[in-house]
């Protein structure tokens, strides 16, 4: 066995290129000298003394090889010398290393970028201990699904905790928003209800002092470590201080370590709260609700037992739940998937496309290394025939390809680093867990991986498809080897491009649905700001004074505006009808309709007569309508104990514009004060005034009603659609990007063929030229052959894209999977794309000279 | 990479073994006397060419069994002179061990009685 030393001596001997063999030789000669002078002494002449010795000792040459072989490692000492001269080669081509480089550079920079977001976002674990034993649990509807989802109540929480063996430390949680008002600015946080088992389920103490306990007080709070810094100047004597939130002052009972998240924020809804310090929660005090049996819980995590499947703990949970309310499904999803779910399937897309744009790029620059190696076949052949073996040939083909895809991946690395930042920051706002984002040792290894990999075969396949008695043959350089494969590539190219651009269309297409999609409501001229009001009386008199804002047309308070996602529903019964049904609750004062553009069908909206001592009037849109009462005139039914209907008004989109509307009950703010508190309030301002000057007005307003009433998050309501829609625009102009690349990539890759058929058919063409073939006649010979590729990548391109788009189903909207017109509008486009690339090598063929050709031989 | 005969690796191993014990026998020796002797004690068997054997010192001298420094042969050539190291020494009594014990099992397999 070799030792480590025997290596390393190599290893130097190999590393010192400059070094010298005159000592072996010396060595060789000084054997060969001592055999001559044994020969002579034995009598021999020295013409045969010399002969002698060479006979005994053996050759010189081959010895001295062999020791050179020995002294170094001779692959890596040759490997050293193929990369030289790919250098060398690469640097004499710079259009092609800079075209080979460049599409690799964009390649692996998209997927570096996004293998970035998808380590951080979807693979990299939670951080607590054994994160995937922690569980959300919920409970449906199990009849109908498409309906609001049921709740989890209080005597499902206490017969879970009683009798469940598979799921432990189950805690209820409700995240709300209060305002600090100790500080100088009032500051509005993230606040969440929970009971005390929350902290076991995620298995995180407290870094000072300690979580929550069973038998705290409601005005116990934990808070976080960044919360503690900015407010309480880490004081680490925090312990026993106080905080005032809404009024209520809370005693601190324990600071959380620094990156302690819960719960994690889905992205775009941090907008909800309209929080100051992103969507991270700051508080964590008491459940203080009383819990009833029949009280709603709105959402349990636990943490399952070891080995308990998730599969075995929504059996046990459902059965116990249905031991209470028969019909009912439990779902228990682990939080990672409550985290990241719903950005799994885009994110996926992402990489699937920034992958083909990767394919794209490879086949683009094994396309120029096998047109460089068909022109440079004559060469090989002639190295091959003086001996040098074809693993010697492949190798120097590796070592090109090596070459490229490592200055591509230096440059990818430095797309990725420099597009990451943006990226991060546009997509912090969408994508949860975006603070762990970055480049780690998964994304360096793909990196590594693929570099290594496209390397690899850049080398072998030109390399090993030397036919050497072919090329050996051809005087002429290069007599097209390889045509096929290379014909191929670039079929794959443009069929990649094709996919890449269905999907972006597609997308394009949904965005642009989304816009047009009817919201029922009007966004353009609306100002919506966020103000936490104290009572009934004062929101009517925000109400009153800012209607009085000259140019305000109307203006009224909503619990949640529309496209704000998390619905506050719940059960209703209609007197004289049986069963129960569900719909989405808004609480509203009586301009909100006009203030929003939302029509009035039928009957009439709140009026100041709807107060706390009147009788409970309702409105429900067109969609309780249809559903509930679509027999019968809806104006003067009673919901039981909630009120009579007085009004219907138009749909509204109020989970998203791609959602349908559903069943809707609007309450007026005056006589359900509490629920709006325990909601929040958005203050929603219709008027022909700029909205700088809006805003500020409003602000005066609200201080003239209660100078210590804060305004927050003041926005159009465009911004609000806007927003929501946020996810989607980057994901089309992601794609966008990516299907951009690949065209430009394709395109490159369609020119770079036929420029080379026309290098390689000069002299054909030149004999056509000269035998009487019209310039026309030579450009249609090389347009066609390049309409013939973009033809053939088109047809493979739709045959893939059929196969592809089906994943992209989930984030469609008004638009087919296979949707015929993106399909022929990115075909036209294709095919343009594939001509224009074209036009510059048939130019070219066209103004060739025959009579130069025809002397070049 | 070297082009292996199949059988080099057995050969290998015993040329290494006989060159460290040629070194132990004659002291330090240049490359021919110890060829020289192979031959001799093999009578004649064991002809090695330059091509073999300076690639074998050379391989044992990485492996850091011998040492080999210039000289002057008696009759004024200046040649490489090879001698054993104290790690050379341990691995001729290794090797050694190892060949008779080898040979004796192959000995007994071939001699069998059945």
């Amino acid at each position: 066995m070799p030792t480590l030393r025997e290596w390393f001596s190599r290893l130097w001997h190999t590393l010192r290129p400059s070094h010298r063999d005159a000592d072996l030789e010396d060595e060789l000669r000084a054997h060969l000298a001592l055999a001559e002078d044994d020969a002579r002494g034995r009598g021999v002449a020295p013409d045969a003394a010399r002969r002698a010795a060479i006979l005994r000792a053996g050759p010189l040459a081959p010895a001295l090889d062999a020791m050179r072989d020995q002294r170094r490692l001779p692959w890596m000492a040759d490997f050293g010398v193929d990369l030289r001269r790919a250098f060398r080669t690469l640097v004499h081509h710079p259009g092609f290393a800079a075209t080979a480089v460049l599409s690799l550079a964009l390649g692996i920079g998209a997927n570096t970028a996004i293998v970035s977001v998808v380590s951080g976002v979807l693979l990299r674990p939670l951080p607590f201990p054994h994160p995937d034993e922690i569980v959300q649990v919920s409970v449906m509807n199990a009849s109908d699904p498409r309906l609001p989802a049921q709740y989890v109540t209080g005597a499902d929480l206490t017969a879970w905790r009683t009798h469940a063996r598979s799921v432990r430390a189950l805690a209820a949680f409700l995240v709300t928003s209060r305002t600090l008002q100790d500080g100088v600015e009032p500051e509005r946080l993230a606040v969440v209800e929970t009971q005390a088992p929350l902290f076991a389920a995620l298995g995180t103490h407290a870094a000072i002092g300690r979580t929550l306990r069973d038998d705290d007080a409601p005005d116990a709070a934990v808070i976080s470590a960044g919360l503690w810094q900015r407010h309480f100047s880490s004081d680490p004597t925090i312990v026993g201080r106080r905080l005032t939130l809404d009024g209520q002052s809370f005693i601190v009972v324990g600071v959380m370590p620094h990156g302690f998240q819960f719960p994690y924020p889905r992205g775009a809804s941090a907008d909800l709260w309209s929080l100051d310090n992103g969507a991270s929660t700051d508080v964590w005090v008491p459940w203080s609700r009383r819990l009833s049996d029949q009280g709603r819980v709105d959402s349990v995590i636990g943490r399952r037992q070891h080995g308990a499947s998730i599969d075995a703990a929504r059996v046990e949970l459902t059965a116990i739940a249905n031991g209470l309310v028969a019909g009912r499904h439990v779902n228990v999803v682990p939080l990672s998937d409550v985290v990241a779910g719903h950005v799994r399937l885009p994110l996926l897309v992402l990489l699937g496309a920034s992958g083909l744009v990767l394919l794209t790029a490879c086949a683009n620059v094994a396309n120029l290394l096998l047109a460089r190696a068909a022109s440079r076949a004559h060469e090989t052949a002639v190295r091959a025939a003086l001996g040098a073996s074809r693993w010697r040939l492949v190798r120097q083909h590796v070592a090109e390809g090596l070459l490229l895809s490592g200055a591509g991946g230096v440059c990818g690395l430095l797309v990725a680093v420099a597009a990451m930042p943006p990226l991060v920051a546009i997509a912090g706002s969408y994508l949860p867990r975006a603070t762990d984002i970055g480049l780690d040792w998964r994304v360096l290894a793909v990196l590594a991986g693929v570099c290594l990999a496209a390397g690899v075969v850049f080398g072998v396949v030109p390399g090993a498809r030397v036919d050497l008695e072919r090329d050996m043959k051809s005087g002429e350089r290069g007599n097209a080897p390889h045509g096929r494969v290379r014909d191929g590539l670039v079929v794959a190219e443009v069929a990649l491009a094709f996919a890449l651009l269905v999907g972006a269309g597609l997308l394009l297409r949904t965005f642009v649905n989304l816009r047009h999609a009817p919201s029922g409501f009007d966004a353009a001229g609306v100002l919506t700001a966020h103000i936490a009001v104290a009572n009934a009386d004062e929101s009517a008199a925000i109400d009153a004074r800012v209607r009085s804002i000259p140019g305000v047309q109307a203006a009224g308070f909503v619990s949640l505006l529309p496209l704000q996602e998390s619905g506050w529903f719940g059960r209703f019964a209609i007197d004289g009808r049986d069963g129960m049904g569900s719909a989405e609750f808004r609480y509203v004062t009586p301009g909100y309709f006009r203030a929003m553009g939302i029509p009035i069908t039928r009957g009439r909206t709140f009026t100041t007569a709807d107060r706390a001592d009147a009788a409970l009037a309702l409105v429900v849109n067109d969609a309780f309508v249809r559903q509930y009462l679509p027999d019968v005139d809806p104006i003067g039914r009673v919901l039981h104990d909630r009120g009579e209907i007085v009004g219907v008004v138009g749909d509204v989109r109020q989970v998203g514009l791609d959602e349908s509307p559903v069943p809707e009950i609007y309450y007026p703010v005056a006589q359900n004060f509490a629920q709006l508190s325990s909601v929040g309030s958005t203050l929603v301002v219709r008027s022909d005034q700029p909205f700088p000057w809006l805003a500020d007005a409003i602000r005066a307003a609200v201080r003239d009603v209660n100078p210590h009433q804060a305004t927050f998050r003041v926005e159009p309501m465009t911004d609000v659609v806007a927003a929501s829609m946020g996810d989607r625009t980057l994901y089309v102009s992601l794609l966008g990007i990516f299907a951009i690349i690949g065209t430009a990539v394709a395109a490159a890759g369609v020119h770079a063929v036929i420029a080379y058929l026309v290098a390689t058919r000069t002299r054909e063409i030149g004999i056509r030229l000269a035998l009487g073939a019209t310039t026309g006649d030579v450009r249609r010979l090389i347009m066609r052959r390049g309409a013939a590729l973009v033809a053939v990548g088109l047809a493979a391109g739709g045959v893939a894209a059929l196969l592809l788009t089906r994943f992209l189903q989930g984030a469609l909207f008004g638009v087919a999977a296979i949707d015929p017109l993106t399909f022929a509008g990115v075909a036209v486009l294709l095919a343009l794309v594939g001509l224009v690339a074209s036009v510059g090598p048939a130019e070219r063929a066209a103004r060739i000279d025959p009579a130069v050709t025809m002397r070049i031989e | 990479m070297a082009n292996a005969a199949p059988k080099t690796d057995v050969l290998q191993g015993t040329l290494d073994l006989m060159v460290l014990r040629t070194l132990e026998a004659l002291g330090p020796s240049h490359g021919y006397t110890v060829a020289g002797r192979i031959e001799q004690i093999s009578s004649g068997a064991v002809q090695l060419n330059m091509g073999t054997l300076y690639p074998a010192l050379m391989r044992l001298e990485q492996r850091g069994f011998i040492r080999g420094d210039w000289g002057v042969t008696e009759n004024n050539r200046r040649a490489r002179f090879y001698r054993l190291t104290a790690a050379g020494r341990r691995q001729l009594a290794a090797e050694t061990a190892e060949w008779e014990r080898m040979a004796a099992i192959m000995h007994s397999l071939l001699h069998q009685q059945g």
